[in-house]
């Protein structure tokens, strides 16, 4: 580079690497860089401007820096990304939704045995002072100590009193399973005969070969009422519906025999894959995921099975990791939104699923907000955990007006959490049954899957009979009924109108027989339409589950019992793989 | 070169407007309407920045997403200083430019044809119809010129260089965001210029911000 002569400078005080100097007349780049950049201290900035106007060399080198600065600002400017897309805060939002209502509901669980601390401290202190007083007035008037022994004590017994929740995450935000489920897998791959899902992909591959065992080869065709909900691998390997719908109904009858008696069965020997068992008895987080949108349409509290039958071991070795839920499968990186696959009519959505540890259950009505419109899955499909990419079906509801995707993210809503206003305005209508009945399928989880033909259930519609405020009533108090120990059931008359609701505690055997003899006498009786929550404390939770699994047949008729919450919803969805397409 | 140009993210003012550090806690506690308002404020330049290194759109709109999650689930632990700016950048740069290491080991990997990293950074853009298409090819030149040689910098001399430049970071800021002391960030700053004005001087674009010709 060829340099002008260098101006002496005086020696410099505000360098340590001092310039100035008849030997090192000018500062050095890094300092002029600094002087440029404004880091220099004002004194130091002065010294080296007045060498700026006096040494051309110097200048040169300052001029090329600011053209490198220009010309990294112009680049960073003029570059092609100007603003973040619309659709960005929607999709962040979205993720960390559910995360937020995770901390929201610790921080007032937290709040709430602080509060019980300070109160145990207080009335132990009152307590304590009392005791001392007395004590002061009867004895010898030995002071006693001030006793805190039933603080602890008492902050302990409400900790111990929260039930842990199998396949909850431990932190939010990181699905896990809990340390109770890893226990139960351990003691899995202790079984002999039994197949812990060690591979992912495998499991999933073995799905679609039962499904498709004895099949006849005949060409799939898609339009068919029943859809393979696995992926790409089971639609395109030439299978007509109906021998799917056969070994559909094999498999179904194998798993049912199973649930039965899970004890003296082989799960192997069902071809029982064991997530899918999981799945259908302990679906904490799915619930989780699937309520505030029940509530958001003034519906039903969906309540999910916990597992709580730690006693049975047995039972608790077929668990497998619970599955995710959507938001939790994408949060976690083992499921992916297709950028490109939302087609202009919005009929689908494409699901790309990475290898993993637990399967993805999709609940029918789940609400996908933005983009191109707001739409419902059509079916509920659980998804093996593997590489593969999946097209599901969906339900347009409300195509936003405007530009794509610009309309609905501008609504800090958050997807299968709040139904769009338009939709709750829908469903605030008096409409006739079959608008009721499509609105209702369209945002109440569990409504579309559970009734004979796929229509949604006469006791959940009976629930939105009538006036609005009857409406509101009814479902506040099956909400109320509901609880950790409770099941609830919505009676009805032979014309599907709302009759009374009951509820029943399950926390103990005597109860839980009580139950079971209950259920005996609806279906007998043939009179009473039911809308059921599981019970999720004791063991008898699950005795229930298999009791009314056996009923299946009779439930699938239409007559007797027609539960309609997570359990039998979730039950049935865990356990289909094949779900019938109701969007007929 | 501008003295220390204002920070796109320096912490909020004026009446009403919460800062960012009060957003990011109340996050913490799960307030997902302050989360949203923090990424309301933010999503520009950090999409802006993930665009800027991977130059292709797909990429940085998933980057800017990872990016709000992480920050959002690191939200419990923030302990507020009044850092957020270099908090922010400390973990944005983290992962674009993990996501870039990962990516080159997978290009390295990959056969040519079939990587599609190749394809970035060539998203079609919908023209104008009375756009001066010789202007904008000498553009999109000059940005690939650009691109190209902050890519070739060594991974901290280029956030270095781009925190300062682009994001307008204070020295003291980089130091945090990158972990390391003022004087090491004066040099890496220092060797990044010198190797930038080294790559743009043979070029046009190089001569036309008149950095042809030598230099310290």
């Amino acid at each position: 580079m060829s340099r002008s002569p260098r101006v002496p400078e005086p020696v410099s005080p505000f360098e340590s690497g001092t310039w100035g100097t008849p030997e090192r007349p000018c500062p050095s780049a890094r300092t002029l860089a600094s002087h440029l950049d404004g880091e220099l201290a004002h004194g130091a900035a002065r010294l080296v401007e007045a060498h700026l106007d006096a040494c051309p060399a110097c200048a040169s080198d300052a001029r090329r820096l600011e053209g490198l600065s220009h010309c990294l600002r112009s680049w960073a400017r003029t570059g092609g990304a100007t603003e973040a897309p619309p659709r960005l805060m929607s999709r962040v939002l979205r993720t960390v939704a559910p995360e937020g209502a995770a901390l929201r509901r610790d921080a007032s669980r937290s709040r709430r045995t602080t509060l019980l601390a300070v109160a145990a401290a207080a009335l132990a202190w009152v307590g304590g002072g009392w005791l001392a007083v007395a004590e002061r007035g009867a004895a010898s008037g030995a002071a006693s100590p001030p006793s805190s022994a039933g603080v602890p004590a008492l902050v302990t017994e409400v900790a111990a009193s929260r039930r842990p929740e199998l396949g909850a995450a431990a932190d939010p935000g990181e699905p896990s399973v809990s340390g109770e489920l890893q226990a139960a897998w351990a003691r899995l791959e202790r079984i002999p005969g039994a197949a812990p899902m060690t591979a992912p992909s495998p499991d999933g591959d073995r799905w679609v070969a039962a499904l498709l065992a004895g099949s006849s080869g005949e060409p799939f065709d898609p339009s068919g009422s029943a859809r393979a909900v696995l992926g790409d691998g089971a639609t395109s390997t030439g299978v007509e519906p109906t021998a799917l719908q056969r070994a559909k109904a094999r498999w179904l009858a194998d798993r049912r025999r199973w649930l039965d008696d899970p004890r003296t069965a082989d799960p192997t020997a069902a071809g029982v894959s064991v997530h899918e068992v999981f799945a259908a008895t302990t679906v904490s987080r799915d619930a989780s995921a699937v309520e505030p949108a029940s509530r958001a349409t003034g519906g039903l509290a969906l309540q999910a099975i916990r597992a709580a039958d730690r006693g049975e071991a047995a039972r608790e070795a077929t668990r497998g990791p619970a599955p995710y839920d959507l938001l939790a499968a994408v949060s976690a990186g083992q499921a992916r939104l297709l950028p490109d696959a939302e087609g202009d009519d919005g009929t689908s959505i494409g699901v790309e699923v990475r290898p993993g540890a637990r399967p993805i259950l999709l609940l029918a009505g789940e609400l996908f907000e933005g983009g191109v419109a707001d739409r419902v899955l059509a079916a509920s499909a659980l998804l093996a955990p593997g590489p593969q990419t999946v097209r599901l079906r969906t339900r347009p509801l409300a195509r936003p007006v405007g530009a794509r995707g610009a309309a609905t993210d501008r609504r800090p809503t958050a997807m299968g959490l709040v139904a769009g206003p338009e939709l709750r305005a829908l469903l605030a209508r008096d409409d006739d049954d079959a608008t009721l009945d499509a609105l209702v399928r369209a945002q109440v989880v569990g409504a579309g899957l559970v009734g004979a033909e796929g229509s949604a259930s006469p006791g959940l519609l009976a629930l939105y009979r009538d006036d609005a405020a009857a409406r509101s009533v009814r479902a506040r108090a099956l909400g109320a009924a509901l609880g950790d120990d409770a099941v609830g059931f919505v009676a009805t008359d032979p014309d599907g109108r709302f009759q009374g609701l009951e509820r029943v505690d399950v926390a103990d055997p005597v109860r839980a027989d009580l139950l079971a003899r209950l259920l005996d006498g609806y279906l007998a009786e043939g009179r009473t339409r039911s809308v059921g929550d599981a019970p999720r404390a004791g063991l008898r939770g699950h005795d229930v589950l298999a009791a009314i699994s056996r009923r299946g047949p009779r439930l699938q008729r239409g007559r007797g019992l027609e539960p309609v919450t997570g359990l039998l919803f979730v039950g049935e969805a865990a356990r289909s793989v094949l779900v019938p397409d109701y969007d007929r | 070169m501008d003295p220390a140009p204002s920070s796109p993210l320096s912490p909020a003012s004026g009446p009403g407007r919460r800062s960012d550090d009060d957003l990011l806690v109340r996050a913490g506690r799960g307030d997902v309407e302050a989360f949203g308002a923090l990424v309301a404020r933010h999503q520009g330049a950090v999409y802006r920045y993930c665009w800027r290194v991977f130059r292709n759109h797909h990429t940085a709109e998933d980057l800017a997403q990872e990016f709000f999650v992480k920050l959002f689930r690191h939200a419990p632990r923030y302990e507020p200083a009044g850092h957020f700016t270099t908090y922010m950048y400390r973990i944005l740069t983290n992962l674009c430019f993990d996501a870039l290491r990962r990516r080159k080991r997978r290009k390295a990997t990959e056969a040519a044809a079939l990587d599609p990293v190749l394809s970035e950074g060539t998203d079609l853009e919908p023209v104008a119809g009375d756009v001066d298409f010789d202007a904008a090819l000498r553009r999109s030149e000059a940005h690939d010129v650009v691109h190209d040689a902050l890519s070739a910098l060594p991974s901290e001399v280029r956030k270095a260089v781009e925190l300062r430049e682009i994001e307008g970071l204070s020295y003291r800021e980089i130091a945090r965001v990158l972990d390391l002391s003022g004087n090491e960030v004066k040099v890496l700053l220092h060797r990044g210029r010198k190797l930038l004005a080294r790559a743009l001087a043979r070029t046009a674009v190089g001569r036309d911000f008149g950095l042809g010709g030598g230099g310290r």
